[in-house]
C-alpha cells in the first residue's frame, strides 16, 4: 500500500479549507522555499509545524509518512557535501575526499528544503480527501481550457488512477503467486535472469489492464459517461473562512520571503 | 416498454453472427430473464438494448427511442441501466458515495440532487453507512451492490443484467438477488441474463438462447415440461422443481410453482397434514432414481 501522506479524516481548521487553497498554499509555499535560503525554510518549517497542529493530526504520523524519505534526503546531503567546491573544513579534508564550507552549507540547504515541501505535501494529503483533492484540481485547472486542457477528464483520468491502484496491486501479487507456483522466481539468479521474470509478471498486468480498461469504458458509457463538463457529489464554494486563510497565507510568505532576502543580502 | 425487431448482430472479424432474428417486446415492469450456454449470444443481446452495440440489421427501440439514433442515446442510456458481471470492472469512484454519484454527475445534475439521489440509492440496496468506504476494502456482493446503486441513482426505468452474480459467493449472490425482486416490485423492468436456472425462477418470462437464437419462451413454471429439452442445451433445472414434477407424475397434487425449497417443504406439510393419497410403492422407487 502506499502510505505516504493518506487521507486522515479529522475535524479541523485546515480539514475544512477549501482544496483550492489549500493545493495553491502548497504550490506558492515549494515555490517561495525553492528560491529561499536557510532563514526561509527554517520558518515556512516552523509554520508548517504550527499548522500540523491545528489539523489535529499527530505530529509521528506526519514523521512516519516521512520516514521512507530520509534516506534520499540524507543521500541528497551527502552529494553536495561532497561534490561542491570551495574552503576545504581541515579536519575533513584528505586528499581523496573534501569537505568544504560551501558543501555542508548546500547540503543542509537542499536537504533542509526537500524536507519542508514534503512536509507540506503530506499535510495536504492527509487533511484532504483525494476526492477533494481531485475536484480542487480539476476547478483549479479550468481556466486553462482555453489551451485545450480538458480539466474534467483529467481529473476523472486522476481519480480512476488513484482508484485502481490498490485493485491493480492485487491483481500483481496473484500474477506473482501463480508464476511462482509454476516454478518461476523473482528474486534469485543474475539479472538477465530477474528481467525476464519481472516480464513473466508485466505481460499479464498489461494484458489484463486492458481489458478491465475495456469492460470499464463500457460500464462508463453505460452510465451515460460523455466527454466534457460534469458534476460531481461537492459543490466547492469559498467562505469568508477560505478568503481569510488565503489572504493571510499570502501575507506570511511575502513576509518570509521579504525577511530571508533581507537576512542573505546582510 | 423494449422492443427488439428483427435483430442481427456479426462481430467484424467473425464469419457468423453472434444472434440472429431475435425479436421480443418486453413491457414495462416486466421480469424477463435470458438464460443459455456460453456463447449463444446473451450477452450480445443485452448489449443491444441499451445500445452498446448497435444492430448489424434489424432496431431495437427503448420507450420508442431507437438506439440507432445517436441524439437518442443519452436518454437510452438514462432510461436503461446496466450492471455488468466483474463488479471490480464497473467501479469508477475512489468512495463508495463517489462511485455512485457518477451517473448522476454525467447527467450534470446539482450537487444537492446528486447527494439526496446517492443516499436514496444507497439505502435501495442496503449500504446505508457505506458512503465514504473504499470500494476496494468491499466484498464482491457488496460490490455489486454499490454498481445497482450507482444505476439506481440515475432513476432508470429499465434495468440490464449481465450474470452480476456470476463473481459472487452465495451469501453475496441471495442479497443481490433480493434486491434486484425489490426492484422488480418497485416497478422497474428487469432483464436477467444468466446462466444459473436458479436465477431465473422469479421472472415473469424466461428466454432461453441457443447459437444466436431465441429457442424457447416460457415461464418459470413450465421448465419442467421442457425439461429434456433444456438440459439437452446443457442447463439444469433446480432440483426442487424436478422433484415436484416427479412427485406430481406420482400422483400426489403439488403445486406447478415451487422453486424454492421452502416453498417445497411447507407445500409437502401442507399436503401430508390434509391427508393427500400417499405415495405408492412404485412412485419410492422413482423417488430414488431422481435424475
Amino acid at each position: 500500500m502506499i502510505r505516504f501522506g493518506r487521507y486522515i479524516p479529522l475535524p479541523s481548521f485546515v480539514h475544512a479549507l477549501d482544496p483550492r487553497v489549500k493545493i495553491g498554499f502548497a504550490v506558492a509555499l515549494s515555490v517561495v522555499i525553492l528560491h529561499g535560503g536557510f532563514v526561509c525554510s527554517a520558518l515556512t518549517g516552523a509554520w508548517l509545524l504550527l499548522l500540523v497542529t491545528t489539523s489535529r493530526i499527530p505530529l509521528r504520523h506526519l514523521v512516519r509518512a516521512l520516514r521512507p524519505a530520509f534516506i534520499f534526503l540524507l543521500l541528497l546531503f551527502m552529494i553536495h557535501l561532497l561534490s561542491t567546491d570551495g574552503t576545504p573544513i581541515p579536519p575533513f579534508s584528505h586528499r581523496a575526499v573534501t569537505v568544504t564550507f560551501e558543501g555542508l552549507h548546500e547540503g543542509l540547504l537542499v536537504s533542509g528544503r526537500f524536507a519542508v515541501l514534503l512536509a507540506a505535501g503530506a499535510l495536504l494529503t492527509m487533511s484532504t480527501s483525494p476526492g477533494e483533492l481531485v475536484d480542487g484540481l480539476e476547478r483549479l485547472l479550468r481556466p486553462l481550457s482555453i489551451f485545450g486542457v480538458r480539466s474534467y477528464d483529467i481529473a476523472l483520468m486522476v481519480s480512476m488512477a488513484l482508484r485502481f491502484v490498490p485493485t491493480l496491486l492485487d491483481e500483481m501479487h496473484r500474477i506473482r503467486e501463480a508464476q511462482a507456483a509454476r516454478g518461476a522466481s523473482f528474486s534469485s539468479g543474475g539479472p538477465i535472469r530477474r528481467i525476464r521474470a519481472v516480464t513473466s509478471l508485466l505481460i499479464p498486468m498489461v494484458l489484463g489492464a486492458l481489458r478491465r480498461g475495456d469492460e470499464l469504458a463500457m460500464a462508463m458509457e453505460s452510465r451515460g459517461y460523455q466527454p466534457g463538463p460534469r458534476t460531481t457529489l461537492r459543490e466547492l464554494r469559498l467562505t469568508s473562512q477560505d478568503y481569510t486563510a488565503a489572504v493571510t497565507a499570502v501575507l506570511i510568505l511575502v513576509g518570509i520571503s521579504f525577511g530571508d532576502a533581507v537576512f542573505r543580502g546582510s | 416498454m423494449i422492443q427488439v425487431k428483427d435483430l442481427y448482430y456479426r462481430f467484424e472479424e467473425e464469419d457468423r453472427p453472434a444472434v440472429q432474428d431475435l425479436s421480443v417486446e418486453i413491457p414495462e415492469g416486466v421480469h424477463t430473464a435470458v438464460i443459455g450456454p456460453n456463447g449463444s449470444g446473451k450477452t450480445t443481446f443485452l448489449r443491444h438494448l441499451n445500445g452498446l452495440l448497435l444492430p448489424s440489421r434489424g432496431d431495437v427501440l427503448v420507450d420508442g427511442l431507437n438506439t440507432r439514433h445517436r441524439r437518442d442515446i443519452p436518454e437510452i442510456r438514462r432510461r436503461v441501466g446496466m450492471v455488468f458481471q466483474n463488479p471490480d470492472n464497473q467501479i469508477v469512484g475512489m468512495t463508495v458515495e463517489e462511485d455512485v454519484a457518477f451517473g448522476p454527475g454525467n447527467l450534470r445534475l446539482p450537487p444537492a440532487e446528486i447527494r439526496e439521489r446517492v443516499l436514496e440509492a444507497l439505502e435501495t440496496v442496503g449500504l446505508q453507512g457505506f458512503e465514504k468506504r473504499s470500494p476496494h476494502a468491499l466484498s464482491s456482493g457488496e460490490k455489486q451492490l454499490v454498481a445497482l446503486a450507482g444505476i439506481l441513482a440515475m432513476k432508470p426505468r429499465h434495468v440490464l443484467l449481465d450474470e452480476p452474480t456470476a463473481y459472487l459467493d452465495s451469501a453475496g449472490r441471495r442479497r443481490v438477488m433480493e434486491v434486484i425482486r425489490r426492484l422488480h416490485r418497485s416497478g422497474l423492468t428487469i432483464v436477467h441474463v444468466t446462466h444459473h436456472m436458479d436465477d431465473t425462477l422469479d421472472a415473469d418470462e424466461i428466454l432461453v438462447m441457443n447459437r444466436g437464437r431465441f429457442v424457447m419462451k416460457i415461464h418459470p413454471a413450465d421448465l419442467v415440461d421442457r425439461a429434456e429439452e433444456i438440459q439437452g442445451l446443457g442447463l439444469d433445472i433446480p432440483v426442487v422443481t424436478r422433484l415436484m414434477a416427479r412427485l406430481r407424475e406420482s400422483g400426489m397434487p403439488v403445486r406447478r410453482d415451487i422453486f424454492t425449497l421452502d416453498e417445497a417443504v411447507r407445500e409437502l406439510s401442507d399436503r401430508l397434514r390434509s391427508g393427500s393419497p400417499p405415495l405408492s410403492p412404485g412412485a419410492q422407487e422413482g423417488r430414488a432414481s431422481l435424475p
